[in-house]
């Protein structure tokens, strides 16, 4: 940021600086502006385009069948309602929702934050309205720097959460703290003011049960989804000065692409029997309960 | 050596065999021969409205007159065909589908949606179905291809800033077009009715039916009773093979014909004049202040 001088031309450079960094247009060569540009920079779909189909249909068409050939998909055992197979996972694609499920109430995990995410996605195009930076890769000159920050920062971030929530088990832990104190006659220190009377132990442990499920299905994984997104939006504004929208939303949706691969990743390949953590390479088999 | 050569008899073409046939017969055969040529240029003629496109109007009229081709421009801009600019992501998602649609229909041929028969009908493609194996591999393999392409795709089109005016409904109706994906591999997920398809349609089933308020109710809708059963498996077996599909070819071409309409995101459009016009309007303003100083 230069902030010496005080000419007119110094000061309209800072304009262009501030507003963040140099949006990239696409080459001259393919923005033509008379049709007779448009003519000579444009090529027939025939034969360019087809062949370029065909070929990429081929490619794909021999790549499957050798893939096919080689490698036979599974067909297990008949379904049977009464052997639940230890893991059951879903298909990879949703695993990163079954990892999500581990950590907080299922309807947070399964319904509420994947709805949200597809609507804030589908939201995009209305948020970001700039038309600059139409056709060309990354937008401006740091948004692929952005983009890689953003995925250094959103698997630093998920894998430690998830580390976290392995290592102190939340569940566990809150259900720890609030254990009936002997001291309080039985009752929890954090419910002891609530409920009284003859079925208090047991109106205590239904209490207690809502508020751990209120704190570690709800709280603290909502907590969690809405503080790291605007940490992230903080850290690139500091590092990125004079960031734009634009960059800002590259930042967010980069997070979205990789925290979904970095769930993805370890629900497949690294949750084992009773969807406890293991290293990749020593994942156990599932088990026939 | 060419001596030796000379010496090889040549081996026999049709045309020797005719010329050595008595004229008669020979007057016969030729008037067939040119008879079945006729024949053929009229056939050809009339499925191919053009003959092989040789000139720049024969190519353009190749992708005109075509209903496979016409989808396409005639002309586009070297950046459409540019491997690195598109990663030719949403055309292989497209072909992927075609290729689900023509082994989903053979698969169709042999399976029963029917819990006591689907396993079996599976089992039996692939042990004794000719190719059986590599049809259900294919299938498989190609679904998932799918669903990764798709999301490839969305990649592409969001850092290449495609999803810009005018292209905002065609970036939702991509995510659309994704979730309809996952759907569809989903639904077909279900179909072996083996240990690995039930389990983890019920893991997907149970998270449907955490939903806020409903929750219930929209697991008994979506499986048609309270246990993944055989109502569930005909309801995800006509999600698949017909509804889901019908539902992707609408909104596919929905987001064919935008693309369309809208032009290649690289091409010479309304938006990239509107972007050009305002680069050339800040540059006068930045050459203006510069002269000023």
């Amino acid at each position: 940021m230069a902030t010496t001088g005080d000419n007119l031309t110094t000061r309209e450079q800072n304009v262009t600086v501030q507003k963040g960094s140099k949006v990239l247009t696409p080459p001259a060569r393919s923005r033509p502006t008379t049709p007779a540009d448009q003519e000579v920079d444009t090529v027939q779909v025939w034969p360019h385009l087809v062949v370029i189909e065909f070929l990429g249909a081929l490619i794909i068409t021999i790549n499957l069948i050798l893939l096919s050939t080689l490698f036979n998909g599974p067909l297990e055992q008949l379904a049977n309602p009464d052997k639940t197979p230890n893991p059951s996972k879903a298909p990879w694609y949703f695993l990163n929702l079954q990892e999500l499920l581990l950590h907080m109430n299922p309807a947070l995990a399964g319904v509420i934050v994947p709805t949200v995410a597809l609507g804030l996605i589908a939201a995009i195009p209305y948020i970001d309205r700039t038309t600059r930076g139409l056709g060309v890769w990354w937008y401006s000159d740091r948004g692929a720097k952005i983009a890689l920050f953003t995925t250094i920062y959103s698997i630093v971030v998920t894998a430690s959460l998830i580390a976290l929530d392995n290592i102190v088990k939340l569940r566990t832990f809150f259900t720890g703290l609030f254990k009936p104190d002997a001291a309080l006659g039985g009752v929890t220190t954090f419910t002891a003011g609530i409920v009284g009377g003859p079925n208090a132990e047991a109106a205590n442990a239904s209490a207690q049960g809502l508020l751990i499920e209120a704190l570690t299905g709800w709280l603290i994984p909502t907590f969690c989804l809405l503080f790291f997104p605007a940490l992230l939006v903080f850290l690139l504004k500091r590092v990125f000065r004079g960031i734009d929208l634009a960059e800002v939303i590259i930042g967010l949706f980069t997070g979205f692409v990789v925290v979904y691969w970095v769930l993805t990743i370890v629900g497949t390949a690294m949750r084992g029997p009773g969807m406890e953590l293991f290293p990749p390479w020593a994942l156990p088999a599932p088990t026939e309960g | 050596m060419a001596r030796i050569a000379r010496r090889i008899p040549r081996f026999p073409r049709p045309g020797d065999i005719l010329e050595r046939l008595p004229r008669p017969i020979r007057t016969r055969v030729d008037k067939m021969g040119a008879l079945g040529k006729r024949t053929w240029e009229d056939v050809s003629g009339s499925i191919v409205r053009n003959g092989w496109p040789t000139s720049v109007r024969g190519r353009s009229l190749a992708v005109m007159n075509s209903v496979f081709l016409h989808l396409h421009p005639i002309r586009t801009r070297p950046d459409a065909i540019k491997m690195t600019y598109t990663f030719g992501l949403g055309g292989i998602s497209f072909f992927l589908f075609l290729l689900l649609t023509l082994t989903g229909v053979l698969l169709m041929f042999y399976y029963v949606p029917s819990t006591t028969l689907a396993w079996q009908t599976l089992h039996d493609i692939q042990e004794t179905q000719p190719f059986g194996f590599l049809l259900r591999n294919l299938h498989r393999y190609a679904a998932h291809g799918m669903v990764f392409t798709v999301f490839l795709h969305m990649c592409r089109v969001f850092y290449t800033g495609s999803f810009r005016a005018p292209r905002q409904f065609n970036w939702v109706v991509g995510v659309i077009l994704l979730v309809l994906t996952f759907l569809l591999s989903y639904t077909g997920y279900l179909l072996p009715w083996d240990q690995l398809a039930y389990w983890a349609v019920n893991v997907g089933v149970n998270m449907v039916g955490s939903t806020p308020v409903m929750g219930d109710l929209v697991k008994f809708f979506l499986i048609g009773g309270y246990t993944v059963d055989q109502n569930a498996l005909i309801r995800f077996y006509t999600l698949h093979v017909v509804a889901l599909p019908l539902a992707l070819a609408v909104f596919l071409a929905v987001h064919f014909w935008r693309i369309r309409k809208d032009g290649f995101s690289r091409g010479l459009t309304f938006t990239s004049r509107v972007v050009e016009h305002e680069d050339r309007r800040s540059a006068g303003a930045r050459a203006a202040g510069q002269k000023k100083d």
